[in-house]
């Protein structure tokens, strides 16, 4: 039963303690009414009425996994295989082996302590035809302090940038809340414009192109208000991630056009070479590219970038 | 500590919620190539290991069930209600307890949580849920499901078959039966809830008698593949984006046909996480300890609803 008048504080410390001996890097606290704008249906609230707070949970990405895809992307006639690494150890693993078991172990402790919680998945279950989850744990990841939206649409953390992943759990528990993110700015968008040579970065080492050029995304989050660019995630989750793009380690005779819809995507999909669909057979998750995380200059490791230098072009 | 007390302790230190015992031979009446001496010869035990059910992942299946804008609620369910705790915590657990039996000396078996399924018997290799009533765990529900005292149906389980005679965990009988059959079905209106919700009519209306050790329960025969075509989202009132039209018969052939005949967007909405069950009424719906914290919430979320999905039970009412 719920305990009215349990010590938020000290509840709020067990979760935090948790999801650290769960080996999460990041724990953030947002009340509820900072998604207030969030698309309908898509709200705590939505999704569990009497809805309080959203805990957001995140991990790093390690330095290897890193290291395997940029030197299989950027050599990707002979060094394919080494994304192995990368898709595994850098997405799926992270997502459900240990966000997601975080996740549930969360929801376990709040619900012992007599509140109801709701956990989302870390990535993997979308509406593909909106390619969009039931909540967004990168949203809620920003609303809970934990970084700031980069151009790339992704939080970006102070140290590792948007070198990192999340999951959330929604919960009636009323948790004390972390602040937003106040620090210093993080996506200096002008000084990347020279680096990407009059593009963000993000934008310039996209090898399908999918950030908008001019259309840009704006969000309002606990009053505070970010911009960051349009993108097309079908283009982006439905070819490259799923490993049919010629561009992006995929199979050299496939043909995607320059734009698609959902009916195109299933189209490709039906077309993907069996080499293609057996070599993810068991492990599901992942997605095959990843440039405009790992190539985002905030947080950018400096072991990475030596390893790197020389070794890639800035567009591929 | 005994060994079935280190292994109790494994268990509850991997949050697992129920661990029982049982002797083999309590399911020796289970078909010819399911039975515990079928998978080892010399089983002398099973260990059955249960976890229950978020009341978060409850009420997001409830909820998707009940409001067709809100559908995508289902995804916390089908990971977090369904293949997480089957493949991390009780398939995890598992391998765990049968190391631990190893460097003991003896030989352990273990039953997948979310068992592969023998598409010419439509049976489970092994029937985690009878294990569970073996070990005194619950009582098996009209449904065919297992019945705890705390979480009703709403728990998932897996077994290890052992050649370790472990002490059984045979608990007594309880004195008043939890599935109350004529009890539910006045409120089901003349049938049992979870006979009356299950949208593809799998449960019932033939009878079987189940004998597990000394017991026998009356319950439902299930008609598995009819509870697939549900369990895979072949119909909008399970939660499909497509109404397929469902034979009079089901058998695998259907299924895979009817599975090829769906919406692409929900054949690619499980494509990553590749477990889940889209339904899962008879569980969510059971009166049999249902939460009354699931049950208000429903209620609210209800009065806010623009669209209702399929008729929504709430401790009976409609």
């Amino acid at each position: 039963m719920r305990r009215q008048n349990k010590d938020m504080k000290e509840l709020t410390k067990r979760a935090k303690e948790l999801a650290f001996s769960n080996l999460m890097d990041y724990i953030g606290i947002a009340p509820v009414e900072r998604f207030v704008n969030a698309p309908e249906g898509h709200r705590p609230g939505d999704l569990l009425p009497g809805a309080e707070s959203v805990v957001s949970m995140g991990m790093r990405v390690s330095i290897g996994p890193q290291v395997t895809q940029r030197m299989a992307l950027a050599n990707q006639k002979k060094l394919r295989h080494v994304s192995f690494s990368y898709r595994w150890f850098g997405y799926g693993l992270l997502n459900m082996y240990f966000m997601d078991r975080a996740a549930f172990l969360l929801n376990r402790l709040l619900e012992k302590e007599g509140y109801v919680s709701i956990p989302i998945v870390s990535s993997g279950v979308e509406d593909t035809r909106l390619v969009m989850a039931a909540f967004s744990n990168r949203h809620a990841a920003v609303a809970a302090g934990l970084g700031e939206f980069g151009w790339n649409g992704i939080c970006s953390t102070p140290d590792v940038g948007p070198r990192a992943r999340f999951v959330s759990v929604i919960t009636t528990a009323k948790l004390d809340p972390d602040p937003m993110y106040s620090g210093p700015k993080l996506c200096d968008l002008e000084k990347c414009r020279q680096f990407g040579q009059g593009e963000p970065f993000c934008v310039a080492v996209c090898p399908l192109d999918c950030f908008s050029h001019d259309k840009v995304e704006e969000v309002v989050i606990g009053g505070k208000r970010f911009e960051y660019a349009w993108m097309d995630h079908m283009m982006c989750g439905k070819t490259a991630g799923i490993g049919i793009h010629p561009l992006v380690l995929g199979p050299k005779d496939m043909v995607i056009p320059k734009t698609i819809d959902f009916d195109t995507s299933v189209k490709l999909r039906a077309k993907t070479p069996a080499k293609t669909v057996l070599e993810t057979v068991v492990y599901g998750r992942g997605h095959f590219c990843g440039l405009c995380m790992l190539r985002c200059p905030i947080g950018v490791p400096k072991l990475v970038e030596d390893y790197m230098r020389g070794k890639e072009l800035m567009a591929l | 500590m005994t060994i079935t007390e280190e292994i109790k302790e494994l268990a509850s230190s991997n949050s697992l919620d129920y661990v029982g015992f049982a002797p083999a031979e309590s399911l020796e009446n289970e078909p010819e190539g399911s039975r515990p001496s079928d998978f080892l010869p010399d089983a002398q035990t099973i260990i059955s290991l249960g976890i229950k059910l978020s009341l978060g992942v409850q009420f997001a299946n409830r909820l998707a069930h009940s409001r067709r804008d809100l559908r995508h609620a289902i995804y916390s369910y089908l990971w977090h209600g369904f293949g997480l705790p089957s493949l991390h915590y009780l398939d995890r657990t598992a391998i765990l307890i049968v190391r631990f039996l190893e460097k003991r000396g003896h030989v352990a078996v273990p039953a997948m949580a979310a068992s592969s399924f023998d598409i010419r018997s439509s049976l489970t290799e092994f029937s985690n849920i009878r294990a569970a009533v073996a070990a005194g765990l619950g009582d098996l529900g009209w449904g065919e499901l297992v019945l705890t005292q705390d979480a009703g149906p709403r728990a998932r389980f897996t077994s290890i078959i052992t050649n370790a005679r472990l002490e059984a965990d045979m608990k007594p009988p309880l004195k008043s039966k939890l599935c109350d059959l004529e009890k539910c079905k006045e409120l089901g209106k003349g049938l049992p809830i979870c006979a009356s919700v299950c949208p593809t009519h799998a449960i019932g209306p033939s009878e079987q008698e189940v004998r597990i050790g000394d017991r026998i329960f009356k319950t439902a025969k299930i008609d598995r593949w009819r509870c697939m075509w549900g369990s895979m989202g072949l119909s909008k009132d399970s939660l499909g984006l497509k109404d397929i039209p469902m034979p009079d018969t089901v058998g695998p052939e259907e299924v895979f046909n009817g599975m090829k005949e769906r919406d692409p967007a929900q054949s690619l909405e499980l494509m990553v996480i590749s477990r889940g069950d889209y339904c899962g009424k008879c569980i969510m719906e059971c009166p049999v300890a249902s939460s009354s914290e699931v049950n208000q919430l429903l209620l609210k979320a209800k009065k806010t609803g623009r669209n209702e999905w399929t008729r929504m039970t709430v401790h009976g009412r409609k």
